[in-house]
This record gives structure tokens, C-alpha cells and sequence, in this order.
């Protein structure tokens, strides 16, 4: 009886071993594979993150000090400094006022005009396109025409302002609120549309028939909009708000090409590449950026709690 | 409260006629059952009458109003969906007090009818749960609850009770039915259940394919079927259809091989007269109409068991007459055996008549 249970597949021969060679076991196979992209991280990313760890512990000048092997340990002595100098904190408070605003600005905007586009209306896919072609742009080229066009005397915006309007004409960049309010504006125009893009792939997520049981269930537009739009729709928008925080921290290209990082717009990249490449003050610069780099994780480790607290809720 | 009316209501979806020219009047505090297999277009009328479609053609009234420019929000009804529509993010309590706090109701006002609701459905212990962490008996009962909650003109209910399980399924048939008479309010209820819609329907509408094929009491819809659909459709072992052919001058049934002739009674007779081609004749008989019996008897039919189906409370037996086979339900303490002979009766005094061309009963 038990001996006629045995399934043909087990009396069949083994299937046969074809190419497959012993040792090569799937860890190493992946191993191998991985290797290369592996040591090119490691070269470019991780070694120059370390090296320049390293650095911030010493007084080295890449321009003065003929090798690095000469470089004289200080220890804590570069962090001491660059947290006790008030102008690293109103570098500090410089970015704030630019990332604060901007951030919240795209976000209010990139979210409105989705609550906008959440509808069926002809041309929708168009004018989405069209919406999102600033973010296409190069940030260096688009900071090229904005400064074209911030120009105090022959850009279009003064023209506007003055001529068509009859304003008195804005020093666009070259005072130094209107420099921040420059950047602040270029940066909205060419970021508002990511949030855009974002929101709006949360909200045609919400499914339809939870709006049809609100209607039915005669909540007003404001409870519709509290109660069911923004806890869905939240956690992706908190992702999008978490890049452009990131991102706008460490914006240079814009502030440089728009004033050089004159006054009024000295972010901190700004200051940390003049500590690095005009004081050449490797060592200081390499602890301001681990300075940097420390906030910005405790900054989106809070947001990222809270998206998992969002996640959790759904649960 | 309110009565609804829905006139040549038309609802298509590009080639698809979902609802085709569906007249029904429901009186106020009526119960309405609309019954009918899947894709009959029970989901698309009801939506039509919440406001969350726009029908093609005809028109739904509230009262005799004409409600073509009311939003589904100033509509006042209540609706379960089919596949619920919980907020996901808001605990069971949440969503059923949802409307009640869409109307600005106090805290306390809304615990006491949210607790009173969830007792009801028994779903009391559940109330702090996320619809995720609800099975979909009782989210379904939540949705009933998110409706149950309120004091609409109408209740429309889209196959509420299609995911528990029979035995609580049986009970909230009773307690639905209970629930409408206190609240005295109008129910539109969809269901492809046909024992839901005999148990609870004041009145049951059929639906196949976008057209309503009857509407009638529960025992109008059983006892008469308009024709062949609802006659398959409605009752819980399919009804026998036999094709045959009226022999006027005899006034035989005979069917449609020969195998066998029964005289037709005078009902019948006047149906069988009414067809346009009464050679061309279905003739309908309910499974417990067929009498079946292991004596030869006079006027009776030879047949050959051909599968038996015990059902505990009674048996289903498929019986061979000829080359047609016939379902019959016996009493569960009559056994036989496959293969065995035996001598089939029709009751042909509940037995009913069809026109095989139209479909449409003759009787
Ligand atoms: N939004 C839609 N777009 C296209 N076709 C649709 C749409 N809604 C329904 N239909 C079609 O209309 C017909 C009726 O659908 P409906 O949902 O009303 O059926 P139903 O009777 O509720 O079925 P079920 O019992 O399966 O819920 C079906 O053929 C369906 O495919
Ligand atoms: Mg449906």
C-alpha cells in the first residue's frame, strides 16, 4: 500500500546539473554582481564622507599646507568654533528665512493648484504639463534668465513694475530683503511644481466613493476636505515636504548665480563654500558641513516619525 | 419619509444599458426589495436615486418631486454601499457618527446614538477599531450602522448583508425588517438573495439585465411568475421547465418527444389557448409540486432516480423522465436509491404555462 503512494516525480532521474558550478553559491553570485557598484560608492560616497570627518578634527588648509599628512589635529576645537561664532548662526538664521518661507510657500501653492486639478475639465493634461516645466529646467539656467530678469534697470520685471505699472523700481538683487524675496521666488517657481505633482498623485488616490458616502452622508465641503482629503492624502505630502526641505537646505547653485551670495542671501551651502574655497579653510569647512549634515537628519527624523505615526493610524 | 418614484429611468455606461426604462413606485414606509443576478443594474439604480448618477433618461421623484437638480446631500437619504465606502483612517465609532457630526451634533448627544446604532448590530465591542482591523461581516455591519444612524426620508441598501455568515445573516433579516417597522421609514433595499427578498420585501421588484421583469408581493412573485426568468430566478431549488405542446382537441399537455401526455386542467387550458403557437409550450413545476412515489399510480409518470441530494431537513432528488430530468424535493425521511424506479405526479394545479417564443406566462 505505502510503497505505491511514492509520486513518479520522485522515481524520475535528478534533473541534470547543467552549468551550475558548486562553490558559486547565490550569496557570492550576488556578491559579485554588487562588487563593483559597491567600491565605486565606496570611493566617491563613503571615503570623502569619512576623509573629510577626519579633516574636521584637523587645522588643515588645502591651499597652505603642502600635504594632508601635516595637518595638525585640533579636535573638537574646529566644531567650538564654528557653533560659537555668531555670523555661522546668522548663516544659520539666513537659511531659515529662506527655507521656511519657501518651503511653505510651495507647499500652500504646489497643494492648491492640485485641489484645483482634482477634477475632470478639458485640457487638463496639457496645462499639467505645462505646470511642470520649471521644475525641468536646470536650476543654474534658470537662475540665469530669473537674474536676467530681476535686473535692476533693463529686466522685464522692472519694466512691469515701473514702466507699465508706475512703481518705483525693486533693487531686485542686489538689496537685501529683496535679494531673499528674489531667491525665495525663483525657488517657488521652480519647485511649487513637484508639491503640485505630488499632491496630486495623493489626491486622485483618495478613492471617488468615499466623497459619494460623505455626500450622501451630508458633510460640507470644509468637513470633506478635513476628514477625508488631508489624513490620506497627509503622509504623501509630508514625503514631498521632506525632499524640498532637504533640498532647499543645501540650495547654492541658485543663490550663486543670482548674487553671487551677496548680501541678504548668504545661505549656509553659500558660506560653507567661501570658508572652503576662499578662506580654504579645510578643516573649519568640512565641520561646518558635519554641523549641517546633523540637523538635517534630526530635521527629517522628526518628519519621517511623523509619517510613520500617519502610517500607523491606517492600520 | 418619503415616497420614491422612478419613471422610464435609463442609465447607460457607453454601449452598456445598465438600466433600461425601469418604471417603480415605492410607497412612503414601504420596504421595497429589488432583486435580480449579478450586473442586473440593482447598484445603478440605487445610485440613481441617491443622486450619485445622472440617469440618461426619465426621472426619479421624492414625493412626486422631480429631483433631477437635488444634490445626493439635500436628497436626505441614507445608503449602504455595496463595498461599504469606510473611512479608513476613522475607527468604526468614527464613521458611524460621522454623519451625525456633519450635522453639529453635541459630543454627547452623538456617543449615546452612535452606542444605541452599534448595539443594535451588535458590533457594540468594536468600536474602537480601524475598518483594517475589521473582517468584512463587520464592516458591513458598520456601514449599516453609518446609515441606521441617521433619520432620512429613505434607507437605500446596496446587498447589506451579502458578507455574514447564513446564521447571522437569517438574524439580521429579522432584525432589519424589525428595525424598519420602528423606524417607520421608506427601505430601498437591493439584493441578489432571492430568500432575502421573499423574507423581507413589502413588495419585490425583479431585475435582470436593466429591465424589471415584475413587481409584486412576495407571494404574488412566487405564486405567479411573470415569466421564464422570474420563474428561474425566484425559489431556492430552480422550477422544472418541460417543453411540450397543448393538443386542443384532446386537451392534453403532451411533451415535446412524446414521452409523455397529461391532461391539462381548465387553467391550463385557458393559458395554453392564449399563446400564439401552442405547440411551442413550457410547462413550469416547482420542485415541491412533483410528487414523487415508489407505487405505480394512476396518471402518473415513469422515472428513474438519477441523483439524490440529502439536505438534512428535506431531499433533492433528480429524477429522469424520459430524456428530460426533473428536480423534486421530498420530505427528508422519503429515501430512495439512485437507479430507482418510481412514479412521478405534477401537481398540476400549481403547475404554470409559458409561452416559449415570448417566455411570458400564459397562467
Ligand atoms: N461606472 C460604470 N462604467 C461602466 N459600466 C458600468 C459602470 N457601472 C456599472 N456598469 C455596468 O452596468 C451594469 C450594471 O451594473 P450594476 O453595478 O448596477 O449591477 P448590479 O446589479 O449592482 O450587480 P451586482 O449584484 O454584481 O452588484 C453592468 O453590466 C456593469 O458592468
Ligand atoms: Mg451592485
Amino acid at each position: 500500500m505505502t510503497t505505491q503512494s511514492i509520486t513518479p516525480e520522485t522515481t524520475r532521474p535528478a534533473a541534470k546539473p547543467g552549468l551550475r558550478l558548486r562553490w558559486l553559491s547565490d550569496r557570492l553570485l550576488a556578491g559579485t554582481f554588487l562588487a563593483p557598484t559597491l567600491l565605486l560608492l565606496l570611493f566617491i560616497t563613503i571615503f570623502p564622507l569619512i576623509w573629510s570627518l577626519y579633516l574636521s578634527f584637523t587645522s588643515y588648509n588645502v591651499n597652505s599646507d603642502p600635504s594632508w599628512l601635516e595637518a595638525k589635529w585640533v579636535g573638537v576645537d574646529n566644531y567650538v568654533y564654528m557653533l560659537t561664532t555668531p555670523r555661522v548662526w546668522e548663516r544659520f538664521i539666513e537659511s531659515a528665512t529662506f527655507v521656511v518661507p519657501t518651503v511653505t510657500l510651495e507647499f500652500l501653492l504646489g497643494f492648491g493648484i492640485a485641489l484645483l486639478f482634482n477634477r475632470e475639465f478639458k485640457g487638463r493634461g496639457l496645462i499639467t504639463t505645462v505646470i511642470l516645466i520649471p521644475m525641468m529646467v536646470a536650476p543654474l539656467v534658470a537662475g540665469l534668465f530669473w537674474r536676467f530678469m530681476f535686473q535692476a534697470d533693463i529686466g522685464i520685471v522692472n519694466y512691469l513694475i515701473h514702466d507699465v505699472l508706475g512703481f518705483q523700481p525693486v533693487f531686485w538683487l542686489t538689496d537685501r530683503t529683496s535679494a531673499m524675496i528674489s531667491l525665495i521666488i525663483v525657488d517657488t517657481w521652480q519647485w511649487t511644481p513637484f508639491i503640485f505633482l505630488i499632491s496630486l498623485a495623493g489626491l486622485t488616490a483618495v478613492p471617488k466613493y468615499l466623497y459619494e458616502a460623505a455626500d450622501v452622508d451630508r458633510a460640507s465641503t470644509w468637513f470633506k476636505f478635513r476628514h477625508i482629503t488631508l489624513p490620506l492624502v497627509w503622509p504623501l505630502l509630508l514625503i514631498g515636504i521632506i525632499f524640498r526641505l532637504m533640498d532647499a537646505y543645501k540650495l547654492f547653485e541658485l543663490a550663486w548665480v543670482l548674487t553671487s551670495g551677496g548680501p541678504g542671501t548668504r545661505v549656509l551651502p553659500v558660506h560653507l563654500y567661501k570658508i572652503a574655497f576662499g578662506d580654504f579653510a579645510t578643516g573649519r569647512a568640512s565641520a561646518l558641513g558635519y554641523i549641517m549634515l546633523v540637523v538635517i537628519i534630526a530635521l527629517a527624523n522628526l518628519l519621517v516619525r511623523a509619517i510613520n505615526r500617519s502610517r500607523a493610524a491606517e492600520v | 419619509m418619503s415616497s420614491i418614484t422612478l419613471q422610464n429611468l435609463t442609465k447607460r455606461f457607453g454601449a452598456t444599458v445598465a438600466v433600461n426604462d425601469l418604471s417603480l413606485h415605492i410607497d412612503d414606509r414601504e420596504f421595497v426589495v429589488v432583486v435580480g443576478p449579478t450586473g442586473a443594474g440593482k447598484t445603478t439604480t440605487l445610485r440613481c436615486v441617491a443622486g450619485l448618477e445622472k440617469p440618461d433618461d426619465g426621472m426619479v421623484l421624492f414625493d412626486g418631486q422631480d429631483v433631477r437638480s437635488v444634490s445626493p446631500a439635500e436628497r436626505d437619504v441614507a445608503f449602504v454601499f455595496q463595498n461599504y465606502a469606510l473611512y479608513p483612517r476613522k475607527t468604526a465609532f468614527e464613521n458611524i457618527a460621522f454623519p451625525l457630526q456633519a450635522r453639529n451634533l453635541s459630543a454627547a448627544e452623538i456617543k449615546a446614538e452612535v452606542e444605541r446604532t452599534a448595539r443594535m448590530l451588535r458590533i457594540h465591542h468594536l468600536l474602537d477599531r480601524r475598518p483594517a482591523q475589521l473582517s468584512g461581516g463587520e464592516q458591513q455591519r458598520v456601514a449599516l450602522g453609518r446609515a441606521m444612524v441617521r433619520r432620512p426620508r429613505a434607507f437605500l441598501m446596496d446587498e447589506p448583508l451579502t458578507n455574514l455568515d447564513f446564521q447571522l445573516r437569517a438574524q439580521m433579516r429579522s432584525e432589519l425588517k424589525r428595525i424598519q417597522r420602528e423606524l417607520d421609514n421608506t427601505f430601498f433595499y437591493v439584493t441578489n438573495d432571492q430568500v432575502e427578498a421573499l423574507s423581507m420585501g413589502d413588495r419585490i421588484a425583479v431585475l435582470n439585465a436593466g429591465t424589471l421583469h415584475q413587481v409584486g408581493t412576495p407571494q404574488e412573485i412566487y405564486e405567479h411568475p411573470a415569466d421564464l426568468f422570474v420563474a428561474a430566478f425566484i425559489g431556492s431549488i430552480r422550477m422544472n421547465f418541460l417543453r411540450c405542446a397543448f393538443i386542443a382537441d384532446t386537451g392534453a399537455l403532451v411533451s415535446a418527444d412524446g414521452g409523455w401526455s397529461l391532461p391539462a386542467p381548465p387553467r391550463l387550458r385557458e393559458g395554453a389557448q392564449k399563446s400564439k403557437d401552442p405547440g411551442q409550450l413550457i410547462l413550469g413545476v416547482r420542485p415541491e409540486d412533483v410528487l414523487l412515489s415508489t407505487e405505480a399510480g394512476n396518471g402518473a409518470l415513469e422515472g428513474q432516480v438519477y441523483v439524490a441530494e440529502p439536505l438534512g431537513n428535506h431531499n433533492v432528488y433528480n429524477v429522469r423522465i424520459g430524456p428530460a430530468l426533473v428536480r423534486v424535493k421530498t420530505p427528508a425521511t422519503f429515501m430512495l436509491d439512485a437507479e430507482a424506479r418510481v412514479s412521478v405526479q405534477f401537481n398540476m394545479a400549481r403547475a404554470h404555462l409559458f409561452d416559449s417564443a415570448t417566455e411570458q406566462a400564459l397562467t
